[in-house]
């Protein structure tokens, strides 16, 4: 399964994924089905004009591959069906116990998947193993074992220095050999990974040119891999990023107990207020103590209970923290969850943290730590749904949200922009699990005059508060009066539908519109 | 051959007929321009109004025209709207070349009309005045009038295509309109809207293809009450509606089958018209005897179907005004007086124009009232753009302010200096308490600096997972004193009380 960022966010950072979205993967795609000899033909003569040839006896020459992959996301307006399919093309690389190191966005929502030797005819179906959106890794595995026979793994060396040379293996835009291209270090530092679009860890920059195809692709130095390319900035020239091996081994670690759990966080807030003297002197922070604020700690989060708002925490792990929130690690300055990334979920961290002018030591469970709406976009998680005689219920999520297109962040209705952006203020109930959107009505005479609820956030139904998807369950299984009541967040006036009606047309309505067939639940009376 | 002849024989004669029609309108429009262009008046305005962001200052003034008509020797009517901030107004008459300068005498902006006048030194004729009546004719040629700033009178065409209740532009209400189809001029400026030469209405709106009108009535109503000691305004809605179209909402609510009619009620204001008696989940089913549908619209003899608040904005303060209402299953009569709301009690003000937006600057942290005017400095499509809790304000309660809350005090933005180090990218977050004392309004600032003398700090706490704002009271006032300067600031604070 896929988990977890580090959810160490300052405050400013609310509205920062925005500036953000113009990070793009490296994964070259197109619509499958417009796809043709010709497209081919044209990725091959691009990819040709852009490589540079490699001698023979190059270790990479044996350990680069391409991966070739339809990916097919879900629909998450309407989920029994499943949306547009997309052909792409990737890179990877052999590690040690015959497996193939690339990218999560290479693979996510995949529903084939092959894999080809540079200059080799033949072609290799393949599988995921595992895979860590969050840190944007897969290890994938191809079927014919016989593939790894002539194959060389590649090591893994350390974190490369700035101003060092990287050579950046892959297949940009496509082609038939591996193409290298030698680029400078520019800087180490925690940054986006646009993969899902909420997750932060260590990323190296670097000048090498990396294009679509390249992604999953390794990044070399002294002859090990020391990065994995997976990501540019469309705006800008020459800056590429590649995942550093301080990621890798932790996505590494975390799979040898066969199961991917991913990157885990404290669950808290946190503002960089300690450059204010007075603000300093009001928490009672001893004058030459420098650390972070907590704000607010996640609900349900592992820290919800030990840290509260305006405890100060100066050091964690060995790291002393200063006030911008950084750490000195890896000889960098690094934000503090780098302290959280060398850990992984279960794993403990001592904090040290000042209330009330006194000082303070905890140890701290690094989980999950999510809120009830992630920022995080999902893949390969089949979404939930309930189709009440064409009442259509979803879990409201990005996925969703990103349905109104490129400018959703803007177009979305009110109140679902709302709860996305300020959901750590807005959910105080510990038992919610989720938020549930009426997603779509399928036209019926028995819902034609309430079209206009479509695309609201479920608050109750039946006087039942609806706080994960099980409790539609519930609360359809009564009606009041004969009438399914339903109310929406930020709505005062409630839908009404004719209950006795609606389950007598429920069964008509699911096959007219070719959905699943689930009974209603069982009426209680 | 014979037949192309006949049928250019045809096409002339078509023609010539075309033509003596034309000339015919021509000489009755002559008339009609004729009739209005003394009336006609051609008005600037210099509009100076304050930076949303720094309301210490004023902004680059700026010009703005539009058109008036004389409903007084010495008295003009145009639109509230351009007049909004004005600082400088002044008109020309028609064959006029000079400017003369103009006041206003009454301002609107529920009705979006305002009354001008001009001192009678200043020209050497009185004005013709309009009388404008309340006449409307569905499909009837209308003509547009409007003197051009040369001093010309100019006319355009269109037709009366229907009457309906739209958004007024400088109030949240909505109000009675007249629509023009097809009509050769698009602008919506304040231009005299007549049939024959009967005034109906001047323009405020327009769309591609259609110009709305404030109609006839709604100005006479207005300059009855100008005339009058004392204008006091007309009556507002003080709830919002939703259409009862649903069979089996009407079934829930116990609704005999029979009643096909009323108007669900889906928000009860602070105030307003029918606030003090109507009851969320209420279905009005009619309005001083007049049934209103389940589109919550009523028969006009004249305009045909109306939505409801025609029916109160109608009234005068103070007027007895009856609601036919069902609730809980059965129809109870509620009778209440009319009354209105001004847009500065609102918890978020639709607009408070023509006054200096409120502030306080402390520290260098800048407090400011959220205010439609300051959400709409997110740009074009500000409402998916402005930060969700503050549009949450704005959309939900702004007809709702509460004891508790009467107003949304915000900490906007931070001039930065080396007192607010740290907080300096902290802002457009909605305080909680100052010092101590729970903020309802932006007076409360001013009481509640004074809070906790004995404290070392200020200490300011925000609604959200915000950091509790600390500023230190030392040398403060010397520091503020620093900072105006180096910003530019000539007054510390403009609150209201």
């Amino acid at each position: 399964m896929q988990k977890q960022t580090v959810y160490l966010k300052s405050i400013f950072s609310r509205y920062l994924f925005l500036n953000v979205l113009f990070l793009s993967l490296f994964l070259l795609r197109h619509p499958l089905l417009k796809a043709s000899a010709a497209d081919q033909s044209q990725e091959l003569q691009a990819a040709q004009a852009v490589e540079v040839s490699i001698p023979q006896e190059a270790t990479y020459d044996k350990s680069v591959v391409q991966l070739n992959v339809v990916q097919q996301e879900y629909d998450y307006t309407t989920p029994w069906k499943k949306s547009d399919m997309s052909r792409g093309i990737g890179s990877g690389f052999i590690i040690e116990g015959s497996r193939i190191l690339t990218n999560a966005h290479n693979v996510g929502n995949f529903r084939y998947l092959e894999v080809k030797k540079q200059n080799v005819a033949k072609r290799y179906p393949a599988g995921v193993e595992f895979v860590g959106h969050d840190c944007d890794l897969a290890i994938i595995t191809v079927y014919d074992i016989g593939f790894y026979d002539d194959m060389i793994p590649l090591d893994f060396g350390p974190l490369p220095k700035s101003n060092t040379t990287v050579q950046t293996c892959g297949f940009p835009l496509g082609g038939r050999t591996v193409s290298v291209t030698e680029g400078v270090v520019s800087r180490v530092e925690i940054g986006l990974y646009s993969h899902t679009q909420a997750d932060s860890h260590l990323l190296v920059q670097s000048d090498a040119a990396i294009n679509p195809g390249n992604s999953g692709g390794p990044v070399l130095q002294d002859g090990k891999v020391v990065g994995v390319a997976f990501q540019g900035i469309q705006m800008a020239e020459n800056i590429g990023f590649m995942i550093p091996t301080p990621v890798i081994h932790h996505f590494l670690k975390d799979i040898e107990d066969g199961r991917y759990d991913g990157f885990g966080s404290l669950g808290i807030l946190t503002f960089e207020g300690m450059h204010n003297p007075a603000y300093a002197e009001y928490l009672k922070v001893p004058q030459d103590a420098e650390g972070i604020v907590v704000l607010d700690t996640i609900l349900n989060s592992s820290m919800q209970s030990i840290l509260q708002k305006n405890d100060v925490i100066t050091q964690i792990g060995d790291f002393p923290i200063d006030n911008d929130g950084m750490i000195r690690v890896y000889g960098l300055m690094l934000d503090m969850s780098e302290a959280v990334e060398q850990k992984q979920i279960g794993e403990t961290i001592d904090l040290v943290f000042y209330r009330d002018g006194k000082k303070h030591q905890v140890t701290a469970k690094v989980d999950y730590n999510e809120p009830v709406l992630t920022f995080r976009r999902l893949f390969d998680v089949q979404p939930q749904y309930r189709c009440m005689a064409g009442l259509t219920f979803v879990s409201l999520n990005r996925n969703f949200l990103e349905t109104w297109g490129r400018s959703w962040v803007t177009d979305i209705p009110f109140y679902l922009r709302y709860l996305f952006y300020d959901v750590q203020s807005l959910n105080t109930n510990t038992d919610r699990k989720e938020y549930v959107v009426l997603s779509e009505i399928l036209p019926d005479e028995l819902t034609a005059y309430v079209t206009g609820f479509v695309d609201q956030a479920v608050e109750s139904v039946n006087e039942i508060p609806i706080m994960s998807m099980d409790d539609l369950d519930k609360a359809f299984a009564v009606d009041m009066d004969g009438y399914w009541v339903i109310k929406f967040l930020g709505n005062k006036t409630p839908m009404i539908i004719d209950a006795q009606e609606a389950r007598q047309k429920h069964a008509e309505i699911l096959k007219k519109y070719e959905v699943p067939y689930t009974p209603l639940p069982e009426r209680k009376i | 051959m014979k037949n192309l002849s006949l049928l250019l024989f045809s096409a002339v004669l078509i023609g010539l007929c075309g033509s003596c029609r034309q000339a015919e309108n021509v000489a009755e429009k002559a008339d009609i321009e004729a009739s209005f262009d003394h009336s006609l008046l051609y008005i600037e305005v210099s509009v100076s109004r304050y930076d949303g962001f720094q309301p210490w200052k004023l902004a680059q003034p700026a010009g703005i025209s539009c058109f008036g008509t004389a409903v007084g020797p010495y008295e003009i009517l145009t639109l509230a709207e351009p007049l909004a901030y004005a600082s400088l107004i002044h008109v020309k008459v028609y064959g006029g070349t000079e400017f003369i300068p103009a006041s206003i005498k009454t301002i609107d902006y529920d009705l979006n009309l305002c009354l001008l006048e001009i001192s009678p030194d200043s020209i050497a004729h009185p004005l013709q005045p309009v009388l404008f009546t309340d006449d409307y004719a569905k499909g009837m040629e209308l003509t547009g009038n409007w003197l051009s700033p040369d001093g010309t009178g100019k006319t355009s065409r269109g037709f009366i295509d229907r009457a309906v209740v739209l958004p007024c532009p400088t109030s949240y209400q909505r109000t009675l309109a007249f629509v023009v189809s097809n009509t050769s001029r698009q602008t919506s400026r304040g231009e005299l809207y007549a049939i024959s030469n009967k005034a109906v209405g001047i323009s405020f709106s327009s769309s591609e293809k259609d110009v709305f009108l404030i109609p006839g009535e709604t100005i006479l109503r207005f300059l009855k009450q100008s005339g009058n000691n004392g204008y006091i305004g007309f009556g507002t809605p003080g709830y919002e509606s939703f259409d009862l179209l649903d069979p089996s909402v009407r079934k829930y609510l116990k609704m005999p089958e029979e009643m096909k009619d009323g108007d669900y009620v889906s928000f009860v204001y602070s105030f307003g018209t029918g606030s003090d008696v109507l009851r969320f989940g209420d279905v009005v089913l009619s309005i001083d005897g007049h049934p209103l549908n389940a589109y919550g619209k009523y028969m006009h003899p004249r305009y045909e179907d109306i939505s409801f608040e025609h029916l109160i904005q109608k009234h005068q303060l103070g007027d007895p005004i009856t609601f036919t209402v069902w609730r809980n299953g059965e129809k109870i009569e509620l009778k209440t007086e009319t009354s209105r709301f001004d847009s500065k009690e609102m918890l978020v003000p639709y607009q408070e124009y023509d006054r200096q937006p409120e502030y306080m600057v402390i520290g260098g942290y800048v407090f400011q009232k959220l205010t439609r005017d300051y959400l709409q400095l997110w740009g074009d499509n500000w409402a998916g753009k402005t930060p969700p809790h503050l549009y949450h304000y704005y959309r939900d309660l702004a007809l709702k302010p509460e004891k508790e809350r009467k107003e949304v005090v915000l900490l906007s933005f931070v001039l930065p200096a080396p007192i607010n180090l740290g907080y300096q990218n902290l802002g457009r977050v909605v305080v909680k308490s100052f010092n101590g004392m729970e903020i309802r309004e932006m007076s409360d600032l001013a009481e509640a600096v004074n809070k906790n003398p004995e404290s070392p700090f200020h200490v300011v706490e925000f609604e959200m997972e915000y950091p509790t704002l600390v500023i230190p009271k030392e040398n403060l006032q010397q520091i503020d004193q620093t900072i105006f300067q180096l910003y530019g600031i000539q007054k510390p604070s403009n609150i209201y009380e």
